[in-house]
């Protein structure tokens, strides 16, 4: 850890895995929010399967 | 060390800095490294800081050229809103959808609603994951029709190896113990509009005879959370001018004993309950106090629900909501919208359920609405990869355009993702 900059994630565009599109993720809009479009909720279901609730 | 400006963002809580990249890093600077990376977006380094900043900075951030993305033009629909009910118990002084309740038919039949289903297994074509959601007015009025619509798309998903996930959007007036059995039964997630306790519930959301309805709901809501206590809910509450210091509302739902909470900012033109550019700075001291709350609990605060890591794929962060491609809303007379918010502007009508051709021209123009790359204002955001551009609908119910962002939309956007990424880094504190 350095003294000035800390990592406290770190992402990188192979991280992001920016070949994929498989579409299985869910509309962001169906969401909680329903006013307010938020992509940077939605989790992807190949890394994390979401089970039978939306949520 | 170049680093491309549209993907970095630098800010402040509370007198620590932290630096955030659209590819989803983020980083805690120190003052001196806050100036460091300043400098490098602006160009140059500053000759007053020590060389070893940089150098410690060069070690830490990995540069990268600027990329492209390619566009899919592959999209397929995946979900659909079912206006199953026009009808409505409540009367709601912000209610968007309040202008299309004079349809001819309130009530969605089976036959529509189950054309609905075949329209989008067939639409989704080899997408596994689909979507339905039903909405209104409010849904359970037509309960009947929750019930043999869920069953049957199930039904129909599995025939066609799909996995069909259902939400209800709800006032929760109707939501008994007989219809909790049936949502749980049928795996139905429900969002719950509950706008804060008794008191500032009772200020916009009234029955149809005028009287308060939060002691009808607050039963059966906090009944919902017992039973879903590790997810399936979402109490969702809109906050207006009159209702502005949203973070008490926050504490008095976690008291309440709800543990999934959303709260959204109004979106209207009438002058006494829009948000306007001087409540910015309440807003993000509320922002503030909600993501302190959080970190002193496991309430989820959807908006503050970040996966950096688990979320979704950068071709998927580069588009919008979907609205008139992936996603789409069906009227009770089976008129088809880009989304439940267009429902009733017959300009924007795509189709009829009875009619599988949708106007290729609206298609066309949402196609291109979805890419984040589309829109001069968004492009060079750094919130691009997170907002996906804002709200069209927004857009048009503030400025009568869709094109032209709801500016005020996007300050808080941006304020309250920049809580979020504070509420992340000190989460990751905690745990270490």
């Amino acid at each position: 850890m350095g003294r000035h900059i800390k990592a406290i994630v770190e992402s990188s565009i192979d991280k992001k895995e920016a070949k994929k599109n498989c579409q299985e993720c869910q509309t962001p809009c169906r969401s909680a929010c329903k006013t307010s479009m938020t992509v940077g909720n939605l989790v992807c279901e190949v890394k994390k399967p979401l089970g039978k609730w939306t949520w | 060390m170049d680093l491309v400006k549209r993907d970095w963002h630098i800010f402040s809580v509370e007198g620590e800095y932290f630096l955030f990249n659209s590819l989803g890093s983020l980083y805690q600077l120190d003052e001196e490294g806050a100036k460091a990376v300043e400098s490098l977006l602006k160009g140059s380094k500053d000759p007053c800081i020590p060389e070893d900043v940089y150098e410690e900075i060069e070690e830490v951030l990995t540069p990268y050229d600027s990329f492209n993305i390619q566009v899919y033009d592959d999209l397929t629909l995946k979900s659909l809103c079912l206006n199953v009910s026009h009808s409505c118990n409540m009367v709601c002084d912000y209610c968007f959808v309040s202008h299309n309740l004079s349809s001819s038919r309130s009530m969605m039949d089976l036959e529509t609603a189950y054309r609905a289903i075949d329209f989008l297994i067939e639409a989704s074509k080899d997408t596994k994951n689909i979507e339905i959601d039903f909405f209104g007015g409010e849904p359970l009025l037509n309960l009947d029709a929750v019930r043999d619509v869920s069953i049957y798309g199930k039904k129909r998903a599995v025939e066609y190896n799909k996995n069909l996930r259902i939400t209800l959007t709800t006032n929760g007036i109707l939501l008994t113990e007989k219809v909790l059995n049936l949502l749980d039964e049928l795996e139905i997630s429900v969002v719950l509009s509950l706008d804060g306790g008794d008191k500032v519930h009772n200020i916009h959301r009234h029955l149809i005879n005028g009287n308060d309805s939060f002691k009808y709901i607050l039963p059966n809501a906090i009944e919902l959370a017992r039973r879903r206590e590790y997810g399936g809910y979402y109490i969702r509450g809109t906050y207006t001018a009159k209702t502005i210091t949203f973070s008490e509302t926050f504490k008095d739902l976690i008291d309440l004993g709800f543990r999934y909470i959303s709260l959204e900012p109004v979106v209207t033109t009438d002058e006494n309950l829009s948000i306007k550019r001087e409540h910015i700075p309440i807003l993000r001291e509320e922002y503030k106090k909600i993501a302190e709350e959080c970190l002193k609990s496991d309430v989820k605060f959807f908006h503050f629900e970040l996966p950096l890591e688990e979320g979704a794929c950068l071709p998927r962060l580069t588009r919008g909501c979907g609205a008139g491609i992936e996603y789409m809303a069906v009227t009770p007379t089976g008129e088809i919208y880009p989304c439940h918010q267009f429902v009733g502007y017959r300009q924007f009508m795509m189709g009829n359920i009875y009619e599988k051709n949708l106007n290729k021209e609206l298609k066309d123009r949402f196609k291109i609405l979805n890419n984040i790359d589309s829109k001069p204002l968004c492009k060079d955001c750094w919130t691009r990869y997170l907002c996906g551009g804002g709200c069209l609908a927004n857009n048009f119910n503030m400025n009568r355009n869709i094109t032209e962002p709801y500016e005020i939309g996007c300050e808080i956007q941006k304020l309250r993702i920049e809580y979020a990424l504070w509420l992340r880094a000190k989460r990751m504190e905690v745990k270490v």
